[in-house]
């Protein structure tokens, strides 16, 4: 993924996405194409060779966690429990999920609504529609999976799928749908991932290519988490990912293109003031951000998994 | 270890004892009767095997009087594939004709049986001239059709050759000198009166398309008595209708007139080499689509709030599941019949991949995909045709599937429900949450239950998928039982009862019975039902060739005669 590859046919319809271009800096990127996280001493679970499509979930519906009265879905991506003024997390306010977990980092959850009351009313909305135009089709793949409920060693590939979803009659995108793999997008993979009470849990950066109305965005995502409950059945899941985002890359990006004047004076303020995770020690440089889903099974065709071996790097774009 | 491996050990074949148990009750014809009375028409249940499962020799065919022979009105398939045999290049063909009429099941025994309105005459001529206009106006089609320049607007000549050969090709058979003057004498005068050779030409080439000799299938055998011949011409007729679904090509045609196809040697060549050629494919789908009734899916009323995935083309997309299937068995393995009950197996697109849950094989149309055993489908009874034909608009039916089993696949009567008798099963609530126990009115009821209990028990055997087909494990929040029985044979869900089926004795006559009908336009008379036996026979001495069979059904004394002429 490169920021060079930004494309912005019409940039007037693209105003409420600017705050998701954000890219990271050249330097950060180098290598990181073909990514296997490193898995420290967990044990290394190679994915059953007789198996490649394994169990394949869809994300049918992605949507930002919002915040309500300090609780929102998210992770603790600095390890810390951050309170205003205690010097930890930028000073920010960490929230609690709503499963009672404190710590959580999700400060884009706080600036949604102040978004919402500008030009970016509609950022939530283009969000699902990207997902139903088939242009952010989020997949997470697991094999060597035993069972829904529990597994100690699984694989993971986190990535991009592309095709033109079917839609089921109540305008839902179907389950069960066959879709390539993206070829040109980064495709993360984990191999030691656990499944625990039907959670699915790994940390991980990720990249997402979004593709929303004339626009294509890639957003670098790292310190990533990304967990997913697996409903018994295997039928459905529901989750969240978060991670960081690179402030001043933002600014740099909403600085190129024709944001309203009131929006970009308001992003500019803001900004700067937000980012409650570092790229460095003291940095406060970058803004955490989740994202909820729900999703549904999905398969990949065949001859697309042959064509991108598990672990491979993406094909070479212009 | 797949996740649902737990449900594969659930599924498996049923005990070889009771698959005994089965074919012994059906041979004998126990526990079959529709309704409390003998299954009528049900084709012997002679499979040609001993006890032993050794094939036994054949003998000669019975001698049989056919039925009265029928003249058959081509179906609006026969017409369109005619037209696209006889002219080249692209054409479109109204389907704006008379309907098809169903018979016995079979639109080729309808057809023996309809007439032609006024209105249905207006419509063969509007159809006729839409396609002489296109033929005349397409450089290709006009080029392949006109085999002389005409030297003026009125060139009766040239209008004779070219319209001779098109009325022989068309009406099947040699044209008299006297037929092609009259069709000459039509494209000259309109020609004069236009101005335009063209412009008569439409007018022949219409003449020729609506004439009855191109719109009906003469089949009266020559000679007296109560067993006739069919003659060269006709034979070469059934021949191709049977196989192509068409009219005969130049070769059959030219071997018909020479009087060579009575000869039982030449007819086989013929048929095998028809079987060979890729218009069979054509032919076979027909046939199927006839029996399985596949035709009415294209735009099949499914309610969309309850079905999500009834999109308007799933029905397209369920009948080409089935065909394909029909195809690979027949023409690409050669297999054995019955094992399209049983394959696990598919040809499916997108659209049948997401509703079947598994991985589609190719982004763009269909491609053969293997289902496992964890997703208790398998085979024709497991494919969306099936299940979303024998379905409500807004419900799975019971009754249906178990109506289809016994009539399509067994070949046993199942009388409609009377006109005045209430059909409507109470809605689904606490007590009766699933489709089975919202049943036990048909069951509990005498009245009802002499044929419902031959019907619903194998249709909740189908439980599983709902009204498209989609799988489930539960109804309203209870679980399935698809459980059942097959004239005293358990079975503990679909996957199972497409083995029941598969060895049954019924199935391969029943089958030879519907391509019997199919070729020969009618339905048969007792006497042919020792030939059907026969052929049966054959069948299952071939291991269930499906070509075979047709070859088979070619050559015997039933296809080749006819009857008194009534």
């Amino acid at each position: 993924m490169t920021c060079a590859r930004l494309a912005l046919r019409s940039p007037f319809r693209l105003l409420p996405l600017a705050l998701l271009v954000a890219c990271a800096p050249p330097a950060e990127k180098e290598g990181a194409d073909a990514e296997v996280v490193d898995t420290g001493d967990l044990p290394v679970c190679a994915p059953p060779a007789d198996d490649l499509q394994g169990v394949t979930f869809l994300m049918h519906k992605v949507g930002f966690a919002r915040s309500t009265e300090g609780v929102a879905w998210g992770s603790n991506l600095d390890g810390e429990v951050s309170v205003i003024g205690d010097g930890s997390g930028c000073n920010k306010q960490d929230l609690t999920d709503p499963e009672g977990t404190p710590g959580i980092d999700n400060a884009f959850a706080g600036l949604l609504p102040t978004l919402e009351q500008t030009e970016a009313a509609a950022i939530s909305g283009l969000l699902q529609d990207s997902v139903e135009q088939g242009e952010l089709l989020l997949t997470i793949q697991v094999r060597g999976l035993d069972s829904y409920a529990d597994d100690d060693c699984v694989s993971v590939a986190f990535g991009n799928a592309t095709g033109a979803p079917l839609m089921g009659t109540d305008g839902v995108i179907l389950a069960g749908q066959s879709f390539d793999r993206d070829a040109t997008d980064r495709v993360v993979y984990v191999d030691a991932a656990d499944v625990e009470d039907g959670r699915l849990s790994f940390a991980s950066d990720f990249g997402i290519k979004l593709q929303i109305l004339d626009a294509n965005l890639d957003l670098d995502v790292t310190m990533g988490q990304v967990r997913m409950d697996i409903a018994p059945d295997g039928q459905s899941a529901t989750g969240h990912f978060t991670g960081g985002v690179s402030i001043p890359y933002m600014l740099s990006e909403i600085e190129k293109y024709a944001i309203d004047a009131d929006l970009k004076a308001l992003l500019n303020q803001v900004l700067p003031v937000v980012g409650d995770l570092s790229s460095e020690p003291g940095a406060c440089d970058m803004l955490s951000m989740a994202f909820e889903f729900e999703a549904i099974p999905a398969f990949f065709y065949e001859e697309s998994l042959e064509e991108v071996p598990w672990g491979s790097a993406p094909a070479a774009t212009d | 270890m797949s996740a649902s491996a737990p449900l594969r050990s659930a599924l498996g074949r049923p005990a070889p004892s009771a698959r005994r148990a089965l074919r012994g009750a059906l041979v004998l014809g126990l526990g079959l009767s529709a309704c409390g009375d003998p299954p009528k028409d049900a084709a012997p249940a002679d499979d040609g095997e001993e006890e032993t499962g050794e094939p036994v020799e054949r003998g000669p065919a019975p001698e049989v009087t056919p039925g009265a022979p029928a003249l058959r009105r081509l179906t609006q398939s026969q017409y369109e594939n005619a037209l696209r045999d006889m002219f080249a290049g692209e054409l479109y063909v109204p389907t704006n004709l008379e309907p098809d009429n169903d018979v016995e099941g079979l639109l080729s025994v309808g057809a023996s049986t309809t007439s032609v309105s006024a209105y249905g005459v207006e419509l063969y001529e509007a159809a006729a001239l839409t396609v002489a206009e296109q033929v005349l106006a397409s450089p290709e089609a006009k080029a392949a059709l006109l085999s002389c320049t005409p030297t003026g607007p009125d060139d009766s000549t040239c209008a004779a050759e070219v319209l001779g050969a098109l009325a022989r090709r068309a009406w099947r058979r040699p044209v008299s000198a006297a037929e092609v003057g009259r069709l000459a004498e039509l494209v000259a005068q309109i020609g004069a009166a236009e101005g335009s050779f063209d412009a008569g030409m439409v007018y022949g080439v219409a003449a020729v398309l609506q004439s009855p000799h191109f719109l009906y299938r003469r089949e009266h055998g020559e000679g007296t008595g109560a067993v006739r011949p069919v003659t060269s011409v006709e034979l070469a007729s059934r021949l191709s209708f049977l196989l192509w679904n068409s009219i005969p090509d130049e070769e059959l045609l030219a071997v018909a007139e020479s009087g060579a196809l009575l000869d039982e040697a030449v007819l086989e060549e013929q048929a095998r080499r028809l079987l060979a050629h890729d218009n069979a494919r054509r032919g076979l789908r027909n046939l199927f689509d006839e029996v399985f009734h596949l035709y009415n899916l294209p735009g099949i009323n499914k309610d969309p709030l309850v079905f999500l995935n009834a999109d308007p083309e799933l029905g397209a997309s369920a009948r080409e599941e089935t065909l394909l299937g029909v195809e690979a068995m027949v023409f690409d393995d050669d297999g054995d019949f019955r094992d399209l009950l049983t394959t696990e197996r598919a040809f499916v697109d997108r659209r049948l991949a997401a509703l079947y849950g598994v991985a589609a094989a190719t982004p763009e149309g269909f491609g053969e995909v293997y289902l496992p055993a964890e997703l208790g489908r398998r085979g024709l009874l497991g494919q969306a045709s099936f299940l979303m034909l024998q379905s409500h608009a807004t419900s799975s039916s019971a009754t249906k599937r178990g109506v289809f089993v016994r009539r399509t696949l067994l070949c046993q009567e199942i009388p409609a429900p009377p006109a005045d008798v209430d059909t409507s099963i109470p809605e689904a609530d606490a007590t009766s949450p699933t489709l089975r126990e919202r049943l036990q009115t048909h069951l509990s009821d005498p009245y009802c239950a002499s044929c419902h209990q031959l019907t619903d028990p194998i249709g909740l055997g189908f439980e599983n998928f709902d009204g498209i087909g989609k799988w489930r494990l539960t109804e309203n929040g209870a679980t399935i039982d698809a459980s059942g029985d097959l004239d005293g044979v358990a079975f503990a869900n679909a996957w199972q009862m497409a083995e029941v089926l598969h060895d049954s004795p019924l199935l391969g006559p029943c089958f030879t019975r519907h391509v019997y009908r199919y070729g020969v336009g009618r339905v048969e008379n007792g006497d042919e039902l020792a030939l059907i036996g026969w052929l049966n026979e054959g069948f299952a001495g071939t291991g269930y060739s499906f070509r075979e069979l047709l070859v088979d059904t070619v050559l015997s004394p039933g296809f080749r005669n006819v009857g008194e002429l009534q």
